[in-house]
């Protein structure tokens, strides 16, 4: 099926305007956008945003043929949309990318499900009308990995519910999300459930437009609060570069023809945590955190706000989880996609990108300070 | 693991302010000349809630102190926040 009109949710964010770029590199379909606080100074930002990550001569010009933005709220029935576009959209829309999220770890907890667990809900609704109306062959919503919560050992695509628990609100909501996408998969719409783990900027340039959990964990680490973290030497980190996930994730919906399932759209190349924070805090010039082995960690040596802090970061500094990539696998194979390995010189990148874009502070000594050395 | 005593809070050293208003400085790019007790932090200082965050754990770490996250939501102005940290736990020092 050649693409017409894709719906994409959440493409001011750094995986929906990566899903844009991609969608608009790689087919000849109409893209509409639905951003909540539709503006001017908004449109300006989307199209920069665009430039940054879609840099190249297939990009001259193309926004004002191939791009529409549209002003709506996925926590709003109806996505907010007003009856005249909804019924203009509705029977043109092939397919519906659902990248709208709110990835707040700590507070923020009404928002989040709002938008999240009800906002999936109306995308749903919205689905089930263009699909009604029209030609919808399926949903791509944009889940994580980490709707599996506190569960170890090796996770299965097809699994959702092992009765797990939840380090934060922000994995309930998006695991309340995946039993609504249940619900609606039952009544027949088709939904490819895509869970990334962590998203970073992307991979030559480090590139991103959002500070997310990763990149609050190397902001602490660049303020030396850390000075010890227990971690269990095999934990490992997963990091997936943004124009890297976005590829998958397209790929992966043409690939499904229209059909449903999930994917974990995770990196089969891991870094190990000890490594990785000993690697950001020499780049970074400050002391490395004192590493202690184990699990079942009392915090009573670690109190206070960085305790609070620490409790936020630590499921993910002590994961060992593995993901099972059979379905991601399978849509890829014979594709021309490759995953990149997170080594230390793509880390530095990432760094390097948050030094210039001031989300770091250069301090005055470091080794940072000497980063035009570094190849 | 060394046991972690704790002191009584006690009034902010000359010094400490010094800390504090360099770190806030730091942090929020503003001239330390320019910090005030009165000013408030959001609005005149410009300072976002991962700032806020930022601020206090470098400040715990800095100055030795444990701070109750519950009591950083009271926290509106540079004197709100030389009152929380004057009235946190210290530390002991380590040997």
């Amino acid at each position: 099926m050649s693409l017409r009109c894709a719906f994409i949710t959440g493409g001011m964010g750094l995986l929906g305007i990566n899903l844009v770029v991609e969608l608009l590199r790689t087919t000849t379909a109409r893209v509409v956008v639905l951003v909540r606080e539709f503006s001017d100074e908004k449109r300006a930002k989307f199209m920069q945003d665009l430039r940054a990550f879609g840099a190249g001569s297939w990009s001259q010009g193309v926004e004002g043929s191939r791009i529409e933005l549209v002003g709506g709220d996925v926590a709003k029935p109806g996505l907010g949309l007003s009856p005249d576009l909804r019924d203009r959209l509705a029977p043109e829309i092939d397919r519906i990318y659902h990248a709208a999220a709110l990835i707040k770890l700590m507070g923020h907890e009404g928002e989040v499900f709002a938008t999240n667990t009800e906002g999936t809900r109306n995308l749903l609704d919205f689905a089930v009308q263009c699909r009604e109306r029209g030609r919808l062959d399926a949903v791509v919503h944009v889940s994580t990995a980490a709707v599996s919560g506190d569960r170890q050992g090796t996770i299965l695509e097809r699994e959702l519910d092992a009765g797990q628990h939840f380090n934060n609100p922000y994995e309930k909501s998006k695991f309340d999300a995946e039993r609504i996408v249940e619900t609606y998969r039952s009544g027949g719409l088709n939904v490819l459930v895509m869970r990334t783990s962590a998203i970073v900027g992307t991979v030559a340039e480090g590139t991103t437009n959002n500070y997310n959990m990763f990149y609050l964990l190397l902001r602490f680490l660049s303020e030396g609060v850390f000075e010890h973290i227990p971690i269990p030497t095999e934990a490992h980190f997963n990091l997936v570069p943004v124009d890297a996930a976005a590829k998958a994730i397209v790929m992966i919906s043409h690939a499904a023809h229209g059909g449903s399932g999930n994917f974990h759209v995770v990196n089969p190349h891991e870094i190990n945590v000890r490594h990785l924070l000993e690697s950001v805090s020499g780049y970074l010039g400050v002391p490395k955190p004192r590493f202690e082995a184990g699990d079942g960690v009392a915090f009573h040596s670690f109190e206070g706000m960085r305790g609070a802090l620490l409790h936020v970061f630590y499921p993910y500094l002590t994961n060992r989880k593995r993901f099972d990539m059979r379905n991601t696998n399978a849509a890829l194979n014979g594709q021309p996609f490759e995953w990149p390995r997170i080594d230390d010189a793509l880390v530095r990148r990432l760094l390097d990108f948050c030094f210039d874009s001031g989300y770091l502070r250069r301090r005055r000594e470091g080794r940072h300070e000497t980063r035009a050395h570094h190849a | 693991m060394n046991a972690r005593e704790r002191r009584p809070a006690g009034e902010l050293t000359a010094q400490e302010k010094t800390t504090v208003n360099r770190i806030l400085s730091a942090i929020l790019r503003v001239p330390s000349v320019e910090i005030e007790g009165g000013n408030l932090l959001r609005d005149d200082l410009g300072m976002d809630s991962v700032q806020a965050i930022e601020c206090l754990a470098v400040l715990e770490k800095e100055l030795r102190l444990v701070v109750d996250p519950e009591r950083a939501f009271d926290v509106k102005t540079v004197d709100d926040l030389y009152t929380l940290l004057r009235t946190s736990a210290r530390q002991a020092q380590e040997p």
